[in-house]
């Protein structure tokens, strides 16, 4: 019953998922691995505890209060040429149009740097981000699902130890 | 009718107690009062050892709650951290590149 139970909670968790990462391969080979899965159950506890009166936290309790889900694969490897560009194709494949547009992304040769901003539409209205960055010994995919405000998650740069934006005044 | 009067009186006679019969009523009454006080002693603490473990089913389940809580916060604010800082990175070097 309880093996039922995980498998439910396995399944429910997949098709709140935009697009299914399997990343077992990087996973064997990284260093460090991040693996975050929070639906909307979890977001909306998290979002209870989170200080309203905390400026801070206050926008991410804004930010959360909508969202479906946050799911996050990121891996950090001891040496180059861990991952390849084959890895990042399976995840581009899976962001396709009409759904996925992209709209933003950058190519850093000389430091190997790549990363691209996906955004997902249905009826004109925004119903998830995806956002795929690898650096040499880095790989990282983050979805989120639901109406994301980027306005409100980039205001919160400079916060949490993100840095803030160059040539931008740190927000306090 | 003399007869029935005489029997009646032979039967209704006052007689003593038997010896012993005062102690015996008394030792059987303080026996059954401290039974009765036993039982209501034990009661009151089957209902204070129930109430006990009812708070701390509930105790528990408060700090548990708050534990998840907390834990799906840090990774909320986890997942918040990794976003921003790949949206920055991304921001920061679109702007690199547009005038």
């Amino acid at each position: 019953m309880r093996r039922i139970g995980l498998l439910l909670a396995a399944a429910g968790a997949l098709a709140a998922q935009q697009f299914k990462l399997d990343f077992e391969r990087l996973a064997a080979r990284a260093s460090n691995s991040v693996d975050i899965s929070l639906n909307r159950g979890t977001l909306q506890l998290a979002a209870r505890f989170l200080d309203g009166s905390d400026p801070d936290e206050a926008k991410v309790k804004k930010l959360v209060a909508s969202l479906d889900g946050i799911y996050i694969r990121s891996f950090e490897f001891k040496r180059e040429g861990e991952w390849s560009a084959a890895d990042l194709d399976a995840v581009r494949a899976r962001l396709k149009e009409p759904e996925w547009s992209r709209i933003a992304g950058y190519k850093a040769t000389e430091d190997g740097e790549t990363a691209e901003v996906y955004l997902r539409t249905e009826n004109q209205k925004v119903t998830g981000v995806a956002i795929l960055a690898a650096g040499p010994k880095e790989f990282t995919v983050v979805n989120i699902v639901g109406p994301v405000d980027l306005d409100t998650l980039s205001e919160l740069s400079g916060h949490f130890g993100v840095p803030a934006l160059e040539g931008e005044p740190k927000k306090k | 009718m003399d007869k029935l009067e005489e029997q009646l009186k032979a039967a209704l006679a006052r007689r003593p107690a038997p010896p012993g019969f005062a102690d015996r009523v008394t030792t059987a009454c303080a026996d059954e009062s401290r039974g009765a006080a036993g039982w209501s002693r034990h009661r009151a603490a089957a209902y204070r050892a129930l109430a006990a473990g009812l708070m701390l089913v509930f105790a528990g389940g408060a700090a548990y709650r708050r534990h998840q809580g907390q834990a799906a916060k840090e990774q909320v604010l986890a997942a918040i951290r990794i976003t921003a800082r790949h949206l920055n990175r991304i921001q920061t070097r679109v702007r690199e590149v547009r005038p």
